[in-house]
């Protein structure tokens, strides 16, 4: 694995925080394989928002001088506080949102608006209540212009993929917050991305169902290799699923670690996980 | 995945106190009673020509049905309000969904619709009357200025209220702005439509028999001046129910309309 993140290759990772997000002296963006398609590069990006009053103009700086590379296939997971600019990070990759400077390329290529190479599962399963299961999953299909006679097929497939194979023409109004998030997720399965992008899916369900809900996106993940970053601020869950830990406060990276576990990984052996245990004592510290 | 239902019968006494039967209903019930009770005693003390009471309500209307004239004046109305409605719910639909998609219309037309909002119609009728003549043109207009203030701004409101959530998923998949309204903001905004329509529908009644009144001697309103002029309350009190059979009847066509064109909203509870 060509990585070419800040972290050090193996299981050693960045001590001292303020250290990493200067690394990236980087000349050019390595060419993607072809076989390896999803790889994100994040260069000295931040983002102001910016509120102007009759008599002062206040600035919030969310982001400042954020470099983070993401190889293809990786599953990483950006963990922090609320307000430390995870999500805004998200919205940026996705194209939502345009970057006060810096930038970001997928596959070498940069981002300047929404596209089909990437897919976001977004913090509440924000479905249309007037379509069902299928149809909200055949809506993202029109967006993004597959032909109407594929449409259905392709969207009962990764309806099924998620388990709802009995719900499809339930609508969102019926289902329980767990079983519309699996729609959320297959609606952004559906076309197919190289990247997902995933915000707090879970944060709004209860410990039980978010516990279902992590073993399935693993077993899912584990059939359909793609890049996955994914917001949190849950350790165990970070932990649980991702390669890389990046570790985020007040809108920049304190440090990115390694996760030294090979998927698949449960949370029941995670437990007793040597490293596991030891990762965690570091993160809640530096939390 | 079977989620399991329990069924629990509520006791008579229990459900009476809930609210099933309740007192309240009781007193509603009671009133309604009593006042037909009053009317009647009062009716029949005063006369015919000052108060018809309840009782004679019956007879009338068989006269007025063998008339004829009952039908020929409901159906004079319901023509200029079914014209004045159906322009209304278009022409404020129609601005409402330009306002709330094109942010600059709505900056422009705002204060305008601000302005008209608050202007009472019947107060435009004089003009109304140099400008279109006693006829049916004005009384379409006088529905139609009646209720499409209603119309538009709740429009405006539905639009403006889509969750922004919903429109950035359309936008991740790259929808276009076309898709985006298309298939996101007017789905979501038909609750707030309807809720629109069924307040303007209750005022284009009141526009179609204010007009009626005021200027076209036509239709109930009008039928219901002559009934007065020639003392004839109970036919007074007839027309009356006529038109709050019309408003129910508006209200229910509505809500079936709405029943139909957002299904996805009846299942919630069930």
């Amino acid at each position: 694995m060509a990585r070419s993140g800040q972290a050090p290759p193996g299981m050693s990772r960045s001590e001292e925080a303020p250290m990493d997000h200067a690394v990236p002296a980087r000349h050019k963006a390595p060419a993607a394989h072809d076989s390896e398609l999803g790889g994100i590069r994040i260069h000295d990006l931040a983002q102001t928002y910016e509120r102007v009053t009759t008599r002062e103009i206040v600035r919030t700086h969310a982001l400042r001088a954020v470099n983070l590379d993401i190889a293809p296939k990786e599953f990483i997971c950006l963990i922090g506080p609320s307000g430390c600019g995870k999500t805004t990070i998200l919205k940026i990759i996705a194209g939502l949102l345009r970057p006060t400077s810096g930038e970001v390329s997928v596959n070498g290529k940069r981002v300047t608006g929404p596209g089909t190479d990437r897919a976001t599962v977004f913090q509440t399963p924000a479905l249309m209540p007037w379509r069902s299961v299928v149809d909200n999953v055949v809506l993202a299909l029109e967006f993004t212009g597959m032909p109407k006679a594929q449409r259905r097929e392709q969207a009962i497939h990764y309806v099924d993929r998620v388990g709802l194979s009995e719900f499809y023409d339930h609508y969102p109004a019926e289902l329980s917050g767990g079983m519309q998030q699996r729609v959320g997720i297959a609606r952004a399965l559906a076309i197919e991305p190289q990247v997902l992008l995933m915000d707090e899916p879970f944060g709004a369900l209860d410990a039980i169902t978010r516990g279902h809900m992590q073993s399935e996106l693993l077993r899912i993940w584990e059939q359909e290799k793609k890049t996955v970053v994914f917001v949190t601020h849950s350790i165990d869950e970070a932990l649980l699923l991702s390669d890389r830990i990046v570790v985020m406060k007040e809108g920049t990276v304190v440090t990115t670690v390694e996760v030294p576990i090979e998927q698949p990984r449960t949370r029941e052996s995670l437990l007793e996980h040597k490293e596991a245990i030891e990762l965690r004592r570091e993160l809640i510290e530096m939390l | 995945m079977a989620i399991a239902v329990e069924r629990i019968q509520i006791p008579f006494r229990v459900a009476l106190r809930k609210g099933v039967i309740s007192w309240e209903r009781l007193v509603q019930l009671l009133l309604v009673v009593g006042l037909l009770a009053a009317w009647e005693i009062a009716g029949r003390r005063l006369g015919d020509f000052f108060l018809a009471p309840p009782s004679s309500l019956w007879g009338a209307t068989r006269e007025m049905i063998a008339s004829g004239e009952l039908v020929s004046a409901t159906l004079d109305s319901l023509e200029s309000l079914a014209i004045g409605f159906g322009l209304c719910a278009l022409v404020g639909i129609g601005l409402g969904y330009l306002m709330g998609w094109y942010k600059p219309v709505a900056r422009v037309l705002n204060p305008f619709v601000s302005a008209a909002y608050v202007i009472p119609v019947a107060a435009l009728v004089p003009v109304l009357i140099i400008w279109f003549g006693l006829g049916f043109q004005s009384r379409v207009l006088v529905v139609f200025l009646f209720a499409v203030f209603e119309v538009l701004v709740s429009t405006f409101t539905g639009v403006k209220n889509v969750d922004p959530m919903l429109i950035d998923v359309g936008r991740s998949f790259n929808a276009g702005r076309m898709q985006l309204f298309r298939k996101i903001v007017f789905f979501a905004s038909l609750p707030y439509i309807f809720a629109g329509l069924r307040m303007g529908a209750a005022r284009a009644i009141k526009g179609m028999v204010v007009a009626e009144l005021l200027f076209a001697v036509t239709g109930l309103g009008g039928a219901i001046q002559t009934a007065a002029n020639y003392y004839r309350t109970d036919k007074v009190f007839v027309y009356i129910i006529v038109i709050s059979i019309i408003g129910i009847a508006m209200a229910a066509a509505i809500e079936l309309v709405e029943r139909l064109a957002t299904p996805w909203r009846q299942e919630r509870s069930s």
